[in-house]
C-alpha cells in the first residue's frame, strides 16, 4: 500500500480514538519535556566548560592559566625568556593583556582602508564600526566611533580553534615583515576581503583572513578566573563581530602578571607546570599555575551529571515501559479494525508502518511541544547575556536534537514493535474475533 | 477451484486442544454458490475462514486453482487474500472513523488502484447495492441493512474472485436480509464463487450447493438442482 494512503489512514484511526490519542501525546510530551528539562539542566552546569572547551584548539586538558610576581622590574624581558626556556608550552602570554584592558582594545586610529596602492575605499573605521555596533565583547557603541579589537601573538594562533572562512593563517601570510595581520569575523565577509590594506598613516595592517561563524574565543584570564562564577561566566565570546589583531612575537611581549598557555603536543600538564616553576625560581619570582579544566571541575560536581545521565536515562525506560503497557492495550482495543484490514488485502508490514506512522505522529507533537517548552523556559527564565544565551541555546538545542532523535527512536522501535508482535501472533480471524 | 483434503483445524488454549475441524474433504468449482450451515460451534466460520485465508489449518492441505494455500507464508497468505477474497461479515465489520465511501475505498487503496479509477468504481459499487446517497455517511449513522450494503460494496469494488459472507444476514430483519440475499444472488450470477456461512436455512435455501457441518465433520452437502450428493 502506498505510504500517502498509509499516512491517511493512520491519521484517521489516531483522530477516532480522541481521548485515547491524546492520553497517549499527553504521555510522550510528559517525557519529552522532562528530557529535555534534564538535558538543559546539565547543560547550564556544564556549558562553561564545554563552551571554553570548544574556543581552545588541543582541549582544555592541555590548557593553563599562570599568574606570577617578580621580585625585580624585568617583566619586559620576561615572554622572550620564558618562550626560549620552556619548549614544553605551544605559547606564553597569549592575550596582549594590558590590565586595565582585559585583554581588549579599541582603536580610534584613523585609518584608510584600501584593496591595494592605488584603490581607496574608505578612510575612517566607519565601514567596520557600523556593523560591529553593539556586538562588541562590551556591548556598547563607542561614541568616539572607535572600533573594539582583540590581540593575540602569533606564536598564540595554534591555542584557539580559530576556523577561516576565507584567507590565510599567521604563518602562511608573505605580507611585508612590518605589517600586523588582521582576522575579522564572519559578519564582516561582504565588506572587507583578505588582503585588504588598512593604514593609520604610521601602521599598516593587511586583513589576513574571515573567520568561519561561530568563531569562540576564550574571555581573558582576568574575568575568567577573578569574575567566575559557574552559571553566569561568559566563557567564551563569540567572534562573529569580532576583530583580532595579531601581531608580530616581539611587539606583544607579555607585560602582564597572568596569562593562559597551552601545553607542547607531547608534553604533560605537570611537566610544564613543573618547568614553569623552576623557571620562575631561577629568574626570581613566584608563580601560581592552574589546569583550567580541574580549576572548572573545582565548581562542578562530577556526581551531578552522572546524577542527570542516570535520571534521564530512568526516564527513558520508564516512559517506554508507561507507553508501552498504553499501546499493548490501544492495539488490543483495535484488534478488530487490524483484522478488517487484513481481510481487504492489507499485509503485515501496511500494518506496521500504520502503527509506526501513528506513532511517529504522537511523538512529533510531543518532540514540538517540548522545544516550545524548552524554548521558552530559556527566553523567559534564564537570565544570560546575548552570547552565553546563545551558546546555551547550541548546547542545548545541539545536544537536545541529539538525544531526542535517539529517545524517540528507542520509544518508537518499542511502541510499533510491540503491536507488530501482537499482530503477527494473531490470525487476521484471531484478529477480526474469532477463536 | 477449492480442493480441501482431510483438512483438520484446533485451538489450545493453555495445555488443552479444542478441534474445530476433525477432516473436511470438500471441492467447490469457481462460480458455485454454496451456503455452509450447521450450529453454533460447529465450525463452520472456521473453514470458512480457511478458505479466506484469514487463518491456518492445523493439518491438512487446501489447494486453490493448483495453489498449496495451507503451505503459504504470511505474505503469501495476504497475497492471496488479496488477489482472490473478499469478505463479508455479520456484523459488518465496518470501521466506524471512516465514511461509507472511505470504508469501500479501503481495498482499492489496498491494490494502489488510482484515485480516478477508485472513485469510478466505488460510485459503480455504490450504486449496485444501492447506497450511493450515503456515501458521505459514517457507518453509525447507517440502519443494519445499510451498513450490510456497505459491507457487500466493499466487497464487491476489488473485483475478486471469491466472495465468502459469514452470517450475511445475522444482524439484520428479515426483509432486509432477503434482499441482501438477492444482492449476493447477484453476484454469483455474475460469476464470482459465493460461499456463504449460516445457520438459518432460509438463508442457505438461496444457494444451489448446502454443505452441512457438525462436530468439525461434513455430514451433508446437498446440491438442489441434482439431489444429495
Amino acid at each position: 500500500m502506498k505510504l500517502k494512503y498509509l499516512f491517511r489512514m493512520s491519521f484517521d484511526n489516531a483522530l477516532q480514538q480522541k481521548g485515547r490519542i491524546f492520553f497517549s501525546v499527553a504521555l510522550y510530551t510528559i517525557a519529552m519535556v522532562l528530557i529535555g528539562l534534564i538535558v538543559l539542566l546539565g547543560a547550564i552546569q556544564s556549558q562553561v566548560k564545554n563552551n571554553l572547551d570548544k574556543a581552545v584548539k588541543n582541549g582544555l586538558d592541555n590548557f593553563g592559566y599562570l599568574s606570577y610576581s617578580l621580585y625585580n622590574d624585568e617583566t619586559e624581558d620576561f615572554a622572550m625568556y620564558i618562550g626560549e626556556t620552556m619548549p614544553k608550552l605551544d605559547c606564553i602570554a597569549g592575550w596582549e593583556t594590558q590590565w586595565e584592558l582585559c585583554g581588549w582594545d579599541v582603536t580610534g586610529k584613523k585609518w584608510t582602508i584600501q584593496y591595494n596602492d592605488e584603490e581607496y575605499i574608505s578612510d575612517n573605521l566607519a565601514v567596520l564600526t557600523d556593523v560591529q555596533g553593539t556586538n562588541c565583547y562590551n556591548n556598547y557603541v563607542y561614541e568616539d566611533g572607535s572600533l573594539e579589537m582583540m590581540g593575540i601573538g602569533d606564536y598564540a594562533w595554534n591555542m584557539f580553534n580559530i576556523r577561516l572562512y576565507s584567507g590565510k593563517e599567521p604563518e602562511q601570510c608573505d605580507y611585508d615583515e612590518d605589517w600586523d595581520l588582521l582576522y575579522l569575523g564572519y559578519e564582516y565577509r561582504d565588506i572587507m576581503k583578505p588582503g585588504t590594506i588598512i593604514t593609520d598613516g604610521k601602521d599598516t595592517y593587511v586583513v589576513a583572513g574571515i573567520l568561519k561563524k561561530n568563531t569562540l574565543m576564550p574571555v581573558d584570564d582576568y574575568v575568567l578566573t577573578e569574575d567566575f562564577s559557574s552559571e553566569t561566566v561568559d566563557s567564551v565570546y563569540m567572534f562573529d563581530y569580532g576583530v583580532l589583531e595579531v601581531g608580530k612575537e616581539d611587539e606583544t611581549a607579555g607585560r602582564s602578571s597572568s596569562c593562559f598557555f597551552s601545553v607542547a603536543e607531547g608534553y604533560t600538564f605537570e611537566e610544564a607546570e613543573s618547568m614553569i616553576s623552576d623557571a620562575f625560581s631561577n629568574i626570581g619570582g613566584t608563580v601560581n599555575v592552574v589546569s583550567v579544566s580541574k580549576w572548572l571541575n573545582t565548581f562542578y560536581d562530577k556526581e551531578n551529571e552522572n546524577l542527570y545521565r542516570e535520571f534521564l536515562i530512568m526516564m527513558v525506560i520508564v516512559a517506554c515501559l508507561i507507553l508501552a503497557c498504553f499501546q499493548i492495550n490501544s492495539i488490543l482495543s483495535r484488534r478488530r479494525d487490524y483484522g478488517v484490514f487484513f481481510a481487504s488485502g492489507l499485509s503485515h508490514t501496511d500494518m506496521i508502518k500504520m502503527v509506526v506512522i501513528e506513532n511517529v505522529i504522537k511523538i512529533v507533537i510531543a518532540v514540538i511541544i517540548m522545544f516550545l517548552c524548552i524554548s521558552v523556559v530559556i527566553n523567559k527564565e534564564i537570565e544570560y547575556d546575548l552570547t552565553s544565551l546563545y551558546m546555551l541555546k547550541q548546547s542545548v538545542f545541539g545536544k537536545l536534537g541529539m538525544i531526542t532523535i535517539l529517545v524517540c527512536s528507542i520509544l518508537i522501535l518499542i511502541e510499533s514493535s510491540i503491536p507488530a508482535v501482537i499482530v503477527k501472533r494473531l490470525s487476521p480471524a484471531e484478529l477480526i474475533g474469532g477463536k | 477451484m477449492i480442493k480441501i483434503i482431510n483438512m483438520k483445524k484446533s485451538y489450545k488454549s493453555g495445555a488443552t486442544e479444542y478441534p474445530a475441524l476433525n477432516g473436511i474433504n470438500l471441492e467447490i468449482n469457481d462460480g458455485e454458490y454454496v451456503a455452509i450451515v450447521g450450529t453454533s460451534g460447529s465450525g463452520k466460520s472456521t473453514l470458512l475462514n480457511i478458505i479466506g485465508g484469514m487463518d491456518k489449518a492445523t493439518e491438512g492441505q487446501y489447494i486453490y486453482d493448483n495453489e498449496d494455500v495451507s503451505e503459504m507464508k504470511s505474505h503469501d497468505l495476504y497475497l492471496f487474500r488479496k488477489n482472490h477474497v473478499s469478505f463479508i461479515f455479520q456484523r459488518f465489520a465496518l470501521l466506524n472513523q471512516y465514511t461509507v465511501y472511505e470504508n469501500v475505498e479501503i481495498p482499492l487503496l489496498a491494490r494502489n488502484v488510482g484515485k480516478k479509477e477508485r472513485k469510478e468504481k466505488i460510485i459503480k459499487t455504490l450504486m449496485q447495492v444501492g447506497i450511493q446517497d450515503l456515501y458521505k455517511k459514517k457507518p453509525t449513522e447507517l440502519s443494519g441493512g445499510e451498513q450490510q450494503r456497505c459491507a457487500i460494496a466493499r466487497a464487491l469494488v476489488s473485483d475478486s474472485s471469491m466472495v465468502l459472507a459469514d452470517e450475511p444476514t445475522g444482524s439484520l430483519d428479515k426483509n432486509t436480509g432477503i434482499k441482501i440475499m438477492e444482492l449476493l444472488e447477484e453476484l454469483n450470477k455474475q460469476g464470482k464463487t459465493l460461499i456463504v456461512v449460516t445457520h438459518d436455512m432460509n438463508v442457505a435455501s438461496h444457494a444451489g450447493r448446502i454443505i452441512r457441518i457438525e462436530d468439525g465433520l461434513i455430514v451433508e452437502d446437498i446440491n438442489s438442482d441434482d439431489g444429495q450428493k
